[in-house]
């Protein structure tokens, strides 16, 4: 089936054989946007976390794109933001770098829209409230310096 | 990474096809050869030798100096460390630095010698031969310079990638010097700079990679695109061990965009245009039963008969491993029974692989680049030499990017299809079907005299592995396995017979007096393992060597017995630092049919746990302190004293925060020393662990930044296994699937971690890193030996909780996960 797309501002025309495709094979294999990853399939680790814009959702509403299709989302009018569209000077991506975050660096992107989500509705997290506001899982253990990053993009964010 | 058709940006470099590459000219292009010594130019200068590298380096332009390395970065930090240490001697203007990917047959990691990155050896296998060979190429490079400027060498001074002759305005780049520099000779000897004059060494330099990982843009596996790929999704046996008897592809090919399945062996392998059609592909086998299993031996097998099986073989005579001091006499004796489980690895990017069979070209996150290259060889009928093979990023190693299976795959998959062809796993596959951490029993007695240990006795059991990432010379693993696996799990008597099942009869166990007499006589074990192949098991002995040196030092290596040298569970078992006056360590291999792989930190996983936790039990009976304990048996190294002082100091050790309790443990491994205290509170069963100090004494630290990261994250790693995780199987099949069942530690469960390094000092005793406003790293001891780090982190975190959760409830943990 075929469908229109809003991908990082841009409206793409999406066909692919199955219609129950999920969003994240959507942006990876149709559309080239890798830096989105698959990790469990299931929505349990959040590497495939995306963010979503549209009249009915709230700011800073986010997906993850492997538990539903690209259609839902075509279908729900919703515009799509992936990592690479974050400017390369985004205050959350320049904190994970100052903080030095990613060991192997697989989760990191999903872990960077997260973080974007949580700032979008507080623009100031206590350590409780990214307890609460991050699921997103990393295997190599970098959550003291993802806790630190935060905290830089949210006082760069507020003071800029 | 190279990709597709377009020309790869970095050339595969065999030894025979380094030569002819010299021939028709890289002008600029240098392989440092740790193994020789020597730094090859390749314009026909250098040593003639044939290299061997850990690293190359090209000046391609003043801009930008690349240097090529042959580890696989796994998150652990190499592609930075390494390119430190090259261009610490060589004087780069480290600002140029690219770090690529070194691909070829050239790469050798000099503990294995083979190309892998495992044990946490590939800052141990650099440190001194990267250095050299960075003071090497700097010596030519102000070689060439006195040549051109026609001057004495010694008027020409290296630096910020520009070598200038002092006293006048005469100056050269680099890049200018490359091509004159590669055809002259390297120096046969360099000085290395001392401790006190390193300016990259020590600093906490931001990584090479982290600007890609963050944007996105970082190249993982899964992420490979090859002109004319097709996608792959698999379906394995859901047996252990099972293999496919026959494929009805009907459903499948119904499957829009699906084009092929193809029966790999162990696995279906569905092919189709993009991976969700793949992966809709295995959905419709499965629902349709499109394909028909041959189960194997595993269809009874089930976790509660391979934990009795394994307990069982604490009744079982072993393989005497480790002999210290006669057995004196007690007037205590402390006997308790640990257990772990089967782990899986659990890498956040799944299994994958782009194999292009055509042409013997692969694109793999691994850990283990010859091993690919021979088993792909085998597998196409070409020589190792011939395969080309990509590492990319990977998403997590851990031990399991150290197979292959995953590999052969995607090449069966595309030889089949005959087109090339990126292959992924899902997740429940990757949890059902990895190569585990083993299960293992242990049963501990030690015996005490007042408040002293006359004689510890450690009987270890757990399933045989071998490392297949390590080139058996002609045989292939499942033989070398096959000969381990039948040749060191005898039978007692005849009249034992063990049933695939894991049902027993007749259980013929013998007393722990009994054993001790048998397994003292050392030649009746002897003789009994003289039935293994000799040659066969030398091989095995003697690619292991390595292995120990790498885990234990070079003097427990010798001290093993030869009847143990074959056996990865045993590393860290061997030669503890305490000064026990007597010590036993008993092996007893139990065959279970489960893959079995490494997995972080390998035998100490395990091993220390089962160590660490009867050291507090010994405190506990003798009313003792467990770090004086520990420090009293530790009087003949100040050095061990020394992190154990310190980890007791910044940790407050004794003064926990109120509502908290405190656990110890300590570990000298892979190279370093290393303790850990943490606090916990217990609170309705439910265990929160509040904060670990870690002190580790690894010798100088490269770059003290990534260091910490990595022993953070190693705590991580074991503390997750500690808390949540077991594989567990029933009627032969894996019961976890995904992170709903085997469970990653969330940051709202993440501890507090401080860190700190140990800086030796010519004059004065050492002092821990970080100090407040402490910007670098500072030793000034010159020619100290550098241990691993990404591994010591794991094993002593499942301890030291285990030994704080006592001191706040009096449960004492013996078995993981913690289940309180």
């Amino acid at each position: 089936m075929s469908y229109t797309l809003n991908v990082n501002g841009e409206d793409r025309t999406i066909d692919v054989p199955q219609d129950n495709t999920p969003l994240l094979w959507v942006l990876r294999e149709a559309l080239g946007l890798k830096g989105t990853k698959f990790g469990c399939g299931s929505g349990f680790c959040g590497a495939c976390t995306v963010h979503i814009t549209g009249s009915d959702l709230p700011n800073g509403s986010r997906l993850l794109s492997c538990v539903i299709s690209g259609a839902e989302v075509s279908n729900a009018g919703w515009a799509v933001t992936t990592i690479e569209g974050l400017p390369d000077d985004d205050p959350v991506k320049q904190a994970w770098i100052d903080q030095q975050v990613p060991q192997c660096g697989y989760c990191q992107p999903g872990m960077i829209m997260a973080t974007k989500s949580l700032l979008a509705n507080n623009p100031n997290p206590s350590d409780q409230d990214i307890d609460t506001a991050i699921p997103n899982l990393c295997r190599c253990g970098t959550y003291l310096r993802i806790r630190k990053a935060i905290h830089q993009a949210a006082n760069t964010e507020v003071t800029t | 990474m190279s990709k597709s058709n377009a020309e790869p940006s970095v050339t595969s470099f065999t030894r025979r096809q380094f030569l002819q590459t010299s021939a028709v000219g890289m002008g600029g292009l240098f392989a440092l050869s740790s193994v020789s010594g020597l730094v090859a130019g390749c314009n026909g200068g250098g040593s003639g030798v044939v290299p061997e590298a850990d690293v190359m380096v090209r000046f391609i332009s003043n801009e930008i100096t690349e240097i090529l390395i042959g580890f696989s970065e796994m998150g652990q930090g190499v592609n930075t460390a390494l390119p430190m240490l090259v261009a610490e001697e060589l004087n780069v203007d480290w600002s140029t630095v690219k770090v690529a990917e070194g691909v070829g047959s050239i790469f050798d990691n000099n503990v294995y010698n083979t190309q892998v990155t495992a044990g946490s050896t590939s800052v141990i296998s650099s440190w001194t031969p990267a250095r050299e060979a960075g003071a090497r190429l700097r010596e030519m490079l102000r070689q060439a310079a006195a040549n051109r400027f026609n001057v004495s060498i010694d008027q020409c001074v290296a630096e910020n990638s520009v070598v200038s002759v002092t006293g006048t305005d005469q100056s050269a780049t680099y890049f200018e010097l490359a091509d004159a520099a590669s055809q002259l000779p390297p120096p046969a000897s360099v000085t290395l700079k001392s401790p006190a004059d390193w300016t990259l060494i020590g600093r906490p330099i931001p990584r090479l990679d982290t600007p890609d990982k963050v944007h996105g843009t970082a190249e993982f596996g899964i992420d490979v695109e090859v002109d004319g790929m097709l996608l792959a999704a698999v379906m394995h046996c859901p047996v252990i061990g099972g293999t496919v008897a026959s494929i009805d592809n009907t459903a499948a090919m119904a499957v829009a965009g699906v084009r092929a399945v193809v029966d790999t062996g162990n696995a279906a392998v569905v092919v189709a245009d993009g991976y969700w059609s793949a992966q809709q592909g295995v959905h419709a086998l499965y629902m349709e039963s499109g394909v028909t299993w041959d189960y194997g031996d595993n269809i009874n097998l089930d976790s509660a008969g391979i934990s009795k099986r394994l307990h069982s073989g604490l009744r079982r005579p072993g393989i005497p491993v480790y002999k210290k001091g006669a057995k004196g006499d007690a007037n205590l004796t402390l006997e308790a029974t640990y257990e772990v489980p089967f782990l899986a690895h659990a890498a956040l990017e799944t299994m994958n692989c782009t194999a292009d069979a055509q042409n013997g070209e692969i694109w793999v996150p691994t850990q283990a680049q010859a091993s690919v290259r021979s088993h792909v060889a085998d597998e196409l009928g070409l020589t190792p030499d011939q395969v080309q093979v990509h590492t990319t990023f990977m998403g997590g190693g851990f031990g399991r990017r150290l197979n292959v299976d995953f590999v052969l795959q995607a090449v069966r998959a595309s030889q089949a299809v005959g087109q090339p062809v990126k292959l992924i796993w899902s997740r429940d596959q990757c949890t059902r079907h990895d190569y585990y951490r083993p299960a293992a029993v242990a049963r501990l007695r030690v015996g005490i005299n007042g408040n002293n240990i006359a004689w510890w006795h450690h009987r270890l059991v757990a399933p045989p592995y071998v490392p297949d990432w390590l080139d058996f010379e002609g045989s292939s693993r499942a033989s070398v396995e096959t000969t381990i696996l039948e040749n060191v799990d005898p039978p007692v008597s005849g009249a034992e017979a063990v049933g695939e099942d894991g049902q027993e009869q007749p259980p013929q166990e013998l007393t722990d007096d009994e054993l001790d007499a048998l397994e003292e006589d050392l030649q009746s074990i002897e003789e009994e393992a003289a039935s293994t192949p000799e040659s066969i098991i030398g091989t095995i002995k003697e690619k292991f060597a390595s292995v120990f040196i790498a885990a234990e030092g070079a003097v427990e290596e010798a001290s093993t017995t030869e009847d143990a040298k074959g056996h990865v569970n045993v590393i860290g078992l061997v030669g503890l630092p305490y000064d026990f006056p007597s010590e036993r360590v008993i092996y007893r291999p139990r065959h279970v049919n489960v893959p079995l792989g490494f997995w972080r930190a390998v035998g100490p996983s395990y091993n220390i746990f089962f160590i660490e936790t009867m050291m507090d039990e010994v405190a506990t009976a003798t009313g003792q302190d467990p770090v004086a304990l520990r420090r009293g048996l530790l009087s003949a190294e100040p050095d061990y004293q020394f992190v154990l002082d310190s980890v007791a100091d910044k940790s407050n050790w004794g003064s926990p925060a109120a509502g908290r309790s405190q656990g110890v443990a300590f570990f000298r491994g892979f190279g370093s020393v290393s303790a850990q205290v943490v606090e916990v509170s217990v609170q309705h069963g439910r265990v929160r662990v509040h904060k670990v100090t870690c002190v580790a004494d690894c010798g100088p630290v490269i770059n003290p930044d990534i260091a910490a990261s990595q022993v953070v994250g190693a705590i991580v790693f074991g503390l997750t296994a500690a808390l949540y995780d077991a594989i567990t199987m029933e009627q032969g099949r894996v019961f976890e699937d995904n992170f709903g069942n085997y469970r990653l530690l969330p940051i709202r469960e993440m501890p507090e971690v401080e860190v700190f390094f140990v800086e030796r000092k010519l004059n004065g005793p050492s002092q821990l890193y970080p100090r407040p406003g402490q910007t670098k790293y500072e030793t000034d001891v010159p020619d100290q030996q550098i241990g691993g780090l990404g591994e010591v982190g794991t094993p002593l975190i499942a301890p030291a909780v285990a030994n704080a959760i006592f001191a706040a409830t009096g449960t004492r943990v013996r078995t993981l996960p913690i289940r309180l």
